[in-house]
């Protein structure tokens, strides 16, 4: 009989396809590539074991690509969350134009990253840029900064950039998170705590804290992969002031054809994202994946 | 000393006023009912008394001192949630001893009031579980625990039994009622439910659509409804409304239907247009004598029965209770007669005469 217990594959399937065909099939190629030596311009795929990861991590270019990467991601990711969670709390009082408020807020979502990143780069300009002439009016500064072109400066300015555009998704989340708390039970604790600061941390903090896990560790791995908003406000430069992983795997694989040593890389980014991912749930304990009692 | 002074209370939210001018004493040791239909204010009421709404005009002192823009934790209230409103992170223990923590009470003293509470209400074996481990029964004990760990001046319920089925709200009930004798403090209590108020209220206020109707003890406002709304709204099954003009002889309906009897009505000019309000427990039942009726309806409960009938001239059916179980049928031609002095007379405006 076609009962569930006997052909529980083949009810799954309509799940697991979508899921093989488009995420492992790929990562497995990925890794069959990274383990071969795959290059557009010599014929045949020999096996070479590791000596492609041997390759990309030998080179200066790795060590200064994912220590720029590990600096964006563990400035970038928590900048989000927490930016995100103050605009949320901020945004969930009715005041006037709060509608008008919580729409603006959302604008950065519907920007294209080259546009973003255009519009930053405007911000940030030596010459005619916003925050210089801002800096200057006010006498913060007694001439221009190259806040792009200088290396001491360059990686902030793309994280100020890459965050700009990651919170209004953080605010979304946040505000359904804080929404679904029983009205009553925050209306109990202004009976039992008087600070603000007490609710937050005794009631408020426990029912989000799943959500702050999750942004995390999507923000996390949005940032450790970043690439359009940096590639087009910077270029990775000023020398490899601002080069990421992820410049390394498009160097790689489609500067110089070597999509093993490409794939490699790719790799080590999905290791070191697995990492993160389990630092974070493991910094934060919640039940979020423990499921209900 | 927790007595409650409300002095010419009004809220408005924006241009909406929805309580108007509200003035109340309750005394220490007092438990106060708010009763009305939805949307009456009592809710308001209660959560200005609360904090947990701006009160826009008028004060409120509690033990005294002038509350209005005092926090909610400070006013030495707790108050019990319709949705129990219980802290789903924590314990039952750690739920009771929430607010105490917070003020900076000891570890050992907290355990000390939880383990009481927890005794009061015999919650003792539930401690260490989580809200969503409860029943809706078990939840709302723990929500009373953690009001009476605070050690509250006044205690506020919210229509705390609305969310429980019939049995358990009746076990609550006489469940509040030894509590309110057992802790001897000033509560008020919001319901709609009217058996509630009659049964736990030392006094019962009735508002409606923002004011207090009328204020008294249960039995007074059940004997003595000073209006319409409060005569209608007090008594299960509902009082009977009947259309009535005043004659010389008593009042009729309508200007020559059936003569109904009534109380002697003085300075009252014949002509003028009045209302009875007779309670279905005041109509008997007879084979003669009275007003004929024909039976429409009737519903068995058991200990008594509900008679619906028609009265010729009156538009509306009225409504008698009778004790034990009544044997006729449907389509019976039957008389009825009225105790005269358990008819209420209201005039044109619902004020009682």
């Amino acid at each position: 009989m076609w009962t569930i217990n006997r052909y529980p594959g083949f009810w799954l399937l309509p799940a697991l396809l979508p899921v093989i065909l488009m995420t492992v099939y790929p990562i497995g190629h990925a890794l069959w590539t990274s383990l071969h030596e795959v290059m557009i311009l010599f014929p045949g795929e020999p096996f070479v074991g590791l000596r492609n990861y041997e390759r990309v991590m030998s080179g200066s270019y790795f060590g200064v690509a994912l220590r720029n990467s590990l600096v964006f991601t563990l400035i970038a990711a928590p900048s989000v969350v927490i930016i995100g969670t103050l605009m949320a709390l901020f945004l969930q009082r009715r005041f006037l134009g709060s509608q008008v408020v919580r729409s603006v807020v959302l604008l950065p979502w519907v920007l294209p990253g080259a546009i973003s990143a255009v519009l930053w780069v405007w911000v940030f300009h030596p010459s005619f840029g916003f925050l210089n002439g801002l800096m200057l009016d006010l006498g913060l500064i007694s001439s221009p900064i190259g806040w792009l072109t200088n290396p001491r400066t360059a990686l902030g300015a793309v994280i100020v950039a890459h965050v700009w555009t990651q919170i209004p998704f953080a605010v979304v989340l946040m505000m359904a998170a804080l929404s679904a708390i029983n009205g009553e039970v925050l209306e109990a604790a202004v009976i039992d705590a008087r600070s603000p600061f007490q609710r937050f941390r005794y009631i408020v903090w426990p029912e989000i804290k799943s959500m702050v896990v999750v942004l995390l560790v999507y923000n996390a791995l949005t940032a450790f992969t970043s690439y359009d908003i940096v590639y087009a406000m910077t270029g990775g430069g000023p020398g490899t002031a601002t080069t990421l992983l992820s410049f390394q795997i498009w160097r790689e694989s489609f500067s110089m054809y070597d999509f093993g040593a490409g794939s490699a890389v790719a790799f080590i980014v999905v290791l070191i994202s697995a990492l993160l991912i389990v630092a974070i749930t493991k910094a934060l304990p919640s039940d979020l994946f423990a499921g209900s009692e | 000393m927790a007595s409650i002074d409300i002095e010419n209370i009004h809220k408005s939210f924006g241009k909406v006023e929805v309580v108007h001018d509200v003035s109340l004493s309750i005394a220490d040791r007092e438990l106060v009912v708010f009763v009305g239909p939805s949307g009456c204010g009592k809710s308001t009421l209660l959560r200005m008394i609360a904090g947990l709404e701006d009160i826009t005009a008028g004060q409120l002192r509690i033990g005294g001192k002038v509350m209005n823009t005092v926090p909610a934790a400070d006013r030495g209230i707790a108050m019990v949630f319709q949705s129990y409103a219980l802290y789903p992170h924590m314990t039952v223990a750690e739920n009771m001893g929430f607010a105490l923590k917070m003020t900076g009470v000891g570890r050992a003293e907290i355990e000390d009031k939880v383990r009481e509470a927890a005794r009061i209400l015999q919650l003792e074996a539930l401690l260490e579980r989580k809200p969503g481990q409860l029943s809706g029964g078990q939840r709302q004990r723990v929500a009373i625990g953690r009001a009476i760990t605070r050690s509250p001046d006044v205690f506020l319920f919210d229509e705390p039994l609305s969310n429980l089925d019939a049995d358990l709200r009746a076990q609550m009930r006489v469940e509040i009622a030894r509590l309110r004798d057992e802790l001897q403090t000033t509560m008020i209590y919001v319901t709609h439910d009217q058996v509630e108020a009659m049964t736990l209220a030392d006094r019962i206020v009735i508002l409606n659509d923002g004011r207090i109707e009328q204020e008294g003890t249960p039995l007074d406002l059940y004997q003595k409804p000073a209006n319409r709304f409060v005569a209608g709204f007090l008594g299960q099954p509902k009082m009977n409304f009947v259309p009535v003009t005043a004659a010389a002889d008593g009042v009729r309906v309508g200007a020559d239907g059936p003569l109904l009897p009534a109380r002697p009505l003085q300075g009252i000019a014949t002509g003028t247009q009045l209302e009875l309000g007779i309670r279905p427990d005041a109509i008997t039942l007879g084979e003669a004598g009275g007003l004929p009726a024909r039976i429409v309806l009737v519903e068995r409960l058991g200990g008594s029965s509900l008679v619906h009938m028609r009265v010729a001239g009156i538009e509306t059916m009225l409504t008698a209770e009778v004790a034990g179980i009544y044997p006729e049928a449907s389509n019976r031609d039957i008389h009825l007669s009225i105790d005269p002095d358990r008819v209420h007379v209201f005039d044109a405006n619902g004020r009682a005469i």
